[in-house]
C-alpha cells in the first residue's frame, strides 16, 4: 500500500512542475466551456426547455462536465504504456513485485487529484461565476462525490484499455481514437444523453460511458437516481475484472515474445 | 518558389507510399471532425435554430472553419507543431541554412494526411448549400466568395499559428497555448458568434480574429444584417494579421536563444 501511496504522491508532484502550463491551458478550456454553454443558451433562450432543462440548468450541466472532463479525458494517452512496450521498459514494469494494474491506477489517481486542484476546480468555478451554481442539497452531496469517484475509476479503466492494446498492436493510435469517439458520443459531455435521438440515447444511458459525465452532472443538478449509482458501480466492477483478465493475457504475451 | 515546388512534390510522393494507412487516417480525421457537429445536430433535431441560424447556415460556418483548419495543417503543420523545434533545439539547424527558416518550415512537408477535414468540410458545405438552395436562398454569392473565404481564413489561422510559434522562442513550450490560440477559437468560429458573451466576442474579433474567417462574411451572404463591405473586411483583416505576425516572428528570431542542451 505504501508503494502505491508514494507513486500517487510522486505523480502528483511531477505534474505540479507544469502548473503554469496547466493554467494557460485552462484558458483554452474556458473558451470551449463558454462556447458549449453559449450554444445551449443561444438555443434555449429564456423560455424553451428540453428534458426539463431550461437555459440555467443547461448552463450548470455544461459547466460541471467541463470540470469533470479533466478527470476523464485529461489523462496521458493510454498512460503511455505503448512507449514502455516499444522501449522494452515494459518487461521491467512487469517484473516488479507490485501489480501492474495497481501501478497505473496509483499513477492515474495522482494525475486526477492534481487535475482536480489545478484544472477541474478553477475551470468549474470560473464558468459557474457566469452561469451560477446549482443549489446542491446537502443530502445529495455524498452521492455527487461517489458519482465523481465512479467517473474517475471508469476513466482510469478506459485509459488503461487504450494503453494495454499496445501489447498486441504496437501503436495505440487507433484504440485511442475509437475510445475518444465513444466517450465523446456516449458520455454526455457534449449533449445530455436523453437528448440524443432514439436508440442512441438508450444505448448511451446503459453504456459504461454514461457514468463518466452524464450521471455525475445529473446528480449535481439534484436529479438523483438509483440507476445513476448502480449502473456505474456495475461497470466499475465488471470492467475491473476485464482489466485484470486482459493484464494476465498481456503478461503472457510478453513472456511469449520474450520481452 | 522553385525550391518550394520541388519539396512539395517530394512530400506527396513520400506520403503516397503508404496508401492504405494514408486513406485510413483520412477517413478517421473526417469522422472525428464530423463528431464535433454531433452537438449541433442533436440541438437542431429538437429545435430549429441556434441563435436564430438554422441547420444549414450553422453547417456552412462549421464546414468552412473545418476546411480552413485543414488547409492550414496541410501546408503548415510544422508551424503548428513548432514545439518540437524549440524544445529539442532543432530550430538551430534551420538557422544555418541559406534559406529563411519560415520557408524551410513550410516547405518541410505537405501533410496530405491532414486533408480529411477539408474533404469533410467540402462535403458538408455542399450539402448545406444545397439545403439552403432548397429553401429558396440564393447561394451564388456564397459560392463565388468561397475561394476568398478559404484564402483569408487560412491566412488568419496561419497567422495565429505563427504568432503562437513565435511565443515559443521565449517559452519553449507552446502546445499548452494552442488550446487558447487554435483549438478553442476555431471551434468557437464554427458557430454564429453573437451567441457568445460580449467579452468572448471581443477577443474573437480582435486579439484572435477568427470572427472574420466565416462569421462576418456570412452575415452578409446569408442576409443576417451584414453589409456588402463585410466581404472586403475579412481579407483585409487577414493581411493585417499576417503583417503583424510577420514582424513579430522576425522580432522573435532575433531574440532566439537555443535551448543549448
Amino acid at each position: 500500500m505504501h508503494f502505491y501511496l508514494t507513486l500517487f504522491r510522486k505523480t502528483y508532484v511531477r505534474n505540479f512542475q507544469y502548473r503554469i502550463a496547466a493554467l494557460i491551458n485552462n484558458f483554452g478550456s474556458l473558451i470551449f466551456g463558454f462556447m458549449y454553454i453559449a450554444i445551449w443558451q443561444g438555443t434555449l433562450g429564456s423560455s424553451r426547455r428540453v428534458i426539463g432543462f431550461g437555459s440555467d440548468e443547461m448552463g450548470w450541466y455544461m459547466a460541471f462536465v467541463q470540470g469533470v472532463f479533466f478527470l476523464t479525458m485529461g489523462l496521458p494517452r493510454g498512460f503511455r504504456i505503448d512507449e514502455a512496450v516499444r522501449s522494452g521498459e515494459i518487461s521491467l514494469q512487469l517484473m516488479r513485485p507490485v501489480s501492474f494494474l495497481g501501478y497505473y491506477a496509483a499513477q492515474c489517481f495522482g494525475f486526477q487529484v492534481y487535475n482536480i486542484i489545478f484544472r477541474s476546480l478553477p475551470v468549474y468555478i470560473i464558468l459557474s461565476l457566469f452561469v451560477g451554481f446549482p443549489a446542491v442539497h446537502a443530502a445529495n452531496l455524498p452521492l455527487v462525490l461517489f458519482s465523481v469517484l465512479f467517473s474517475m475509476v471508469l476513466a482510469f479503466l478506459m485509459t488503461y484499455f487504450v494503453g494495454i492494446t499496445a501489447f498486441w498492436t504496437n501503436s495505440i493510435r487507433w484504440s485511442f481514437i475509437v475510445q475518444y469517439t465513444l466517450i465523446m458520443t456516449f458520455s454526455g459531455f457534449l449533449v445530455p444523453l436523453p437528448i440524443l435521438p432514439g436508440w442512441l440515447s438508450t444505448i448511451s444511458l446503459y453504456s459504461p460511458y454514461a457514468g463518466m459525465h452524464y450521471f455525475p452532472a445529473m446528480f449535481m443538478l439534484g436529479r438523483v437516481s438509483w440507476e445513476g449509482i448502480l449502473l456505474p458501480l456495475f461497470w466499475c466492477v465488471a470492467l475491473t475484472w476485464l482489466a485484470v483478465w486482459l493484464t494476465r493475457l498481456a503478461r503472457r504475451k510478453v513472456e511469449v515474445q520474450g520481452g | 518558389m522553385n525550391l518550394y515546388w520541388k519539396l512539395f512534390k517530394a512530400s506527396i510522393k513520400s506520403q503516397m507510399e503508404y496508401k492504405a494507412a494514408f486513406l485510413m487516417e483520412l477517413l478517421v480525421f473526417m469522422i472525428l471532425q464530423a463528431l464535433d457537429f454531433l452537438l449541433v445536430a442533436a440541438i437542431l433535431l429538437k429545435f430549429d435554430t441556434v441563435g436564430g441560424w438554422n441547420l444549414y447556415e450553422v453547417g456552412c460556418l462549421f464546414a468552412v472553419a473545418s476546411m480552413v483548419r485543414s488547409l492550414y495543417r496541410v501546408f503548415a503543420n510544422d508551424i503548428h507543431n513548432f514545439e518540437k523545434y524549440t524544445a529539442n533545439g532543432e530550430f538551430d539547424q534551420l538557422l544555418t541554412r541559406p534559406v529563411s527558416p519560415l520557408t524551410l518550415l513550410i516547405a518541410r512537408g505537405v501533410y496530405w494526411n491532414q486533408i480529411g477535414g477539408f474533404l469533410q468540410g467540402a462535403l458538408m458545405l455542399g450539402l448545406c448549400l444545397w439545403g439552403l438552395h432548397g429553401q429558396g436562398v440564393a447561394i451564388g454569392p456564397a459560392l463565388l466568395y468561397l475561394p476568398v473565404s478559404l484564402f483569408s481564413g487560412t491566412i488568419i489561422v496561419f497567422s495565429l499559428g505563427l504568432a503562437t510559434a513565435t511565443i515559443g522562442f521565449w517559452t519553449v513550450r507552446i502546445n499548452e497555448f494552442l488550446a487558447f490560440t487554435h483549438y478553442g477559437p476555431l471551434n468557437a468560429a464554427s458557430y454564429p458568434l453573437h451567441i457568445y458573451p460580449g467579452w468572448l466576442r471581443g477577443i474573437l474579433f480582435t486579439l484572435i480574429p477568427v470572427a472574420f474567417i466565416t462569421y462576418v462574411p456570412a452575415l452578409y451572404l446569408f442576409d443576417k444584417g451584414g453589409a456588402f463591405w463585410y466581404l472586403i473586411v475579412s481579407p483585409l483583416v487577414a493581411l493585417l494579421a499576417m503583417g503583424v505576425t510577420w514582424k513579430f516572428w522576425g522580432f522573435g528570431i532575433k531574440h532566439y536563444h537555443s535551448t543549448g542542451s
